[in-house]
């Protein structure tokens, strides 16, 4: 199990500032990586694909980033970075300010 | 002879000489609004032709030209805002800042695309632009009014309310702190670079603008009414309706765990107990209301009135994310209403927020580290989060009074001044300008941006880098020396050629719809390509312009304090100073700029239709 949050997304509320998830991987798996876990979250789910994810280059999108167990995920591995039962995920979608 | 019009503009310039008290028009032909578009663009073009080096930022040859274009007027979203461009007092070179509101529109409609104003006045003056004329007008008994008394004063005066837009100086831009900033329709801002020191520098408190009866032609208006209906729509859902219902500062949460948030002065990277401090507490914890600009479905600005502490009653514009991150996180107010207040504050006195920001919370560190006591700060105790002694130095800085007046050079200037250890806990450039309100140890891109841009802020990015937004591939990874500059200077044109067009950002976030407004307000054949060389101009020109007025790339680096290494948070460890060369060189590269001086190649001002520049440098 990997406890994670998205932010910013449309349901957000003062109430409910972010989703929780609480994505399955194998218990056992050494080689499950953030790509994995963004194929599974986003499977069935056209919208969100299209928010996180450059479907031509796999990339995530210029204004997605995670953030993985505190760390900037560009500073691990990015996509490819390994995770592993306990992992903390945070989603993060963002814009310029004002 | 009458020439037919000119689809998309106004075809005059509005030129005002202070000196002389006397105006003239200039009408330009369709090949220059071709070329250069409006905005940024073409005042950079009137700045060159008519700055030479040696003219001082106060001198009063300088000039201050404010430009819109286009979409100015029309029924597209957001579409009062101009663009401001002098010589900036915060780098004594070039400067551009937007500000939205209405008078971009009433400009328009008083028949000019845009207004350059020339030498000093003998005695304080306001302008009265109307009917295609203009008033000078007395502004003795304004002087040492804040920003808002003055509009509110010209409007009573005027008998005009809401028919007028008022843009005026506080009592920063009379008394020329370096970044003072011009305030107009009730708390829009035209911020960076001091341009509201180079109004004072010409004794002109405030310039207003009647709603005239003029309508910029357009070619195609039922396609623009069309488009501006999708523009509007694609806003609206932008980032997933975010900005929509939370307005700017929905990105205070994202800022705090994304590590770009400003904590204490770069001290840290973690911040607790701050969710009074989003946009998502304050819309649904105090009153609020739209208060849209011009043409404006968006309406991400809102009035506020606090229901809640020791500011409870205080009624003003809601902040946006750059107020909520200098007077919340970077100097560490817990309170919403005191960023409210402070925020305010900083609109009334006439300053920058951002520099003000930085400012203060330099301040608030060398207190606490004992290198500033209660004897330097004329007794006031600035430790983090004292909001009534943040408000009193904000008003020492905006009248230049005793310690105020040291930090009314900005933090730069300020920190060199105290020296010591002092000196290197400051956040700027060394060009002399500041950060926007973030955290940019975790967002290379804009780093390289505020340090290497020609406008005192930004020019190349705007928020996250993203030239997915173009139809490129996404960047892989954000902390590539290679990668980020080689992706700033693909995107590198877009935000400068959005500056062009007399609209507020936010309103345009699809580039291929906009490019399609251009090309339905005009009748020219517009795309990316075209766009991208059209912004690319404007960064070209103001980048010779730079050089002309002393640019050296030994200044295009970040102080010691903002290119430190971030202590904690995601990005805890990650050091840019090793690779500042590295990425400098590969913009420069990719930019076409040359690799050891930064100088714009002949062949690159060449391809922009610059060559008359290159004998220049």
């Amino acid at each position: 199990m990997i406890p994670g949050s998205i932010f910013g997304f449309e349901e957000q509320s003062a109430e409910n500032p972010y989703h929780c998830l609480r994505l399955c991987i194998p218990e056992e798996s050494g080689s499950y990586t953030l790509r994995d876990v963004l194929s599974e979250l986003v499977a069935g789910d056209e919208q969100l694909e299209n928010l996180i994810l450059d479907r031509k280059s796999g990339r995530l999108k210029g204004n997605a980033l995670i953030i993985l167990n505190e760390v900037h995920s560009d500073l691990l591995d990015g996509l490819d970075t390994k995770v592993k039962v306990g992992d903390r995920l945070v989603l993060l979608y963002t814009l310029a300010g004002g | 002879m009458n020439r037919g019009p000119i689809f998309g503009y106004m075809g005059k310039i509005l030129r005002v000489d202070l000196s002389e008290k006397r105006i003239w028009k200039d009408e330009l032909d369709e090949g220059t609004y071709k070329k250069y578009i409006g905005g940024v663009s073409l005042g950079a073009k009137s700045l060159y032709e008519e700055v030479p080096p040696g003219v001082e930022w106060s001198s009063p040859e300088n000039r201050l030209i404010l430009m819109t274009g286009p979409f100015a007027g029309t029924r597209i979203s957001g579409s009062g805002t101009f663009c401001a461009l002098s010589k900036g007092p915060m780098t004594n070179m070039g400067a551009s800042t937007q500000a939205n509101g209405f008078f971009g529109a009433f400009l328009r409609f008083s028949g000019f695309d845009g207004l350059i104003i020339h030498g000093r006045a003998s005695s304080p003056t306001y302008l009265f632009i109307h009917d295609g004329e203009v008033e000078f007008k007395d502004a003795t008994h304004l002087m040492g009014n804040d920003t808002l008394e003055t509009e509110e004063a010209i409007k009573k005066e005027l008998n005009m309310g809401r028919k007028l837009s008022v843009y005026a100086i506080g009592p920063a831009g009379e008394n020329l702190v370096r970044f003072a900033a011009l305030v107009g329709d009730g708390g829009h801002v035209a911020a960076h670079n001091g341009l509201g020191a180079v109004m004072g520098s010409k004794n002109l408190k405030a310039i207003a603008v009647h709603c005239g009866s003029l309508r910029p032609p357009i070619k195609d208006k039922e396609r623009i009414l069309i488009l501006s209906k999708k523009l509007l729509e694609d806003a609206k859902r932008f980032n997933n309706g975010r900005l929509y219902k939370w307005g700017t500062n929905n990105l205070f949460r994202i800022a705090a765990k994304a590590g770009w948030l400003p904590i204490k002065n770069y001290t840290t990277n973690i911040i607790e107990d701050y969710e009074k401090l989003t946009g998502e507490y304050m819309r649904t914890h105090f009153e609020t209301n739209a208060k849209p600009c011009w043409a404006c479905g968006l309406r991400h600005v809102h009035h506020v009135r606090v229901t809640e502490g020791p500011y409870e009653g205080l009624e003003a514009e809601e902040p946006e994310y750059e107020c909520a991150a200098a007077w919340g996180a970077l100097t560490a107010h817990k309170e919403p209403g005191t960023v409210v207040m402070l925020s305010n504050m900083t609109d009334r006195m006439g300053l920058d927020v951002n520099e003000s920001g930085w400012t203060i919370a330099w301040v608030m560190e060398c207190f606490e580290k004992g290198l500033l006591t209660k004897k330097d700060t004329d007794g006031l105790e600035m430790i983090w989060g004292n909001a009534e002694a943040t408000r009193k130095m904000l008003q020492k800085i905006a009248n230049r009074e005793g310690f105020g007046d040291i930090l009314a050079e900005g933090v730069k200037r300020a920190s060199e001044h105290i020296g010591g250890e002092a000196a290197q806990l400051a956040v700027y450039t060394h060009k002399g300008n500041t950060p926007r309100g973030h955290d940019h140890r975790a967002r290379w891109s804009e780093l390289i941006d505020t340090c290497l841009s020609d406008t005192g802020t930004i020019e190349s990015t705007a928020g996250p880098l993203r030239p997915d937004l173009l139809g490129e591939p996404p960047v892989e990874n954000h902390f590539s020396p290679k990668e980020v500059p080689r992706n700033m200077a693909l995107v590198s044109g877009w935000v400068q050629f959005t500056d062009c067009l007399g609209v507020c950002q936010m309103c345009i976030k699809n580039p291929f719809m906009t490019i399609e407004c251009v090309e339905a307000a005009t009748g020219w054949e517009m795309d990316l390509k075209r766009a991208i060389a059209v912004g690319k101009r404007a960064i070209n020109q103001l980048r010779v312009f730079n050089i002309k007025h002393g640019l050296k790339r030994d200044s295009e680096r970040p102080s010691s304090r903002y290119g430190s290494t971030p202590v904690d948070g995601p990005v805890k460890g990650k050091e840019i100073m090793p690779v500042w060369d590295d990425l400098v060189r590969n913009y420069y590269t990719h930019m076409g700029w040359d690799v050891v001086s930064g100088k714009p190649l002949p062949e690159t001002l060449r391809a922009l239709g610059l060559e008359h520049l290159i004998a220049e440098l």
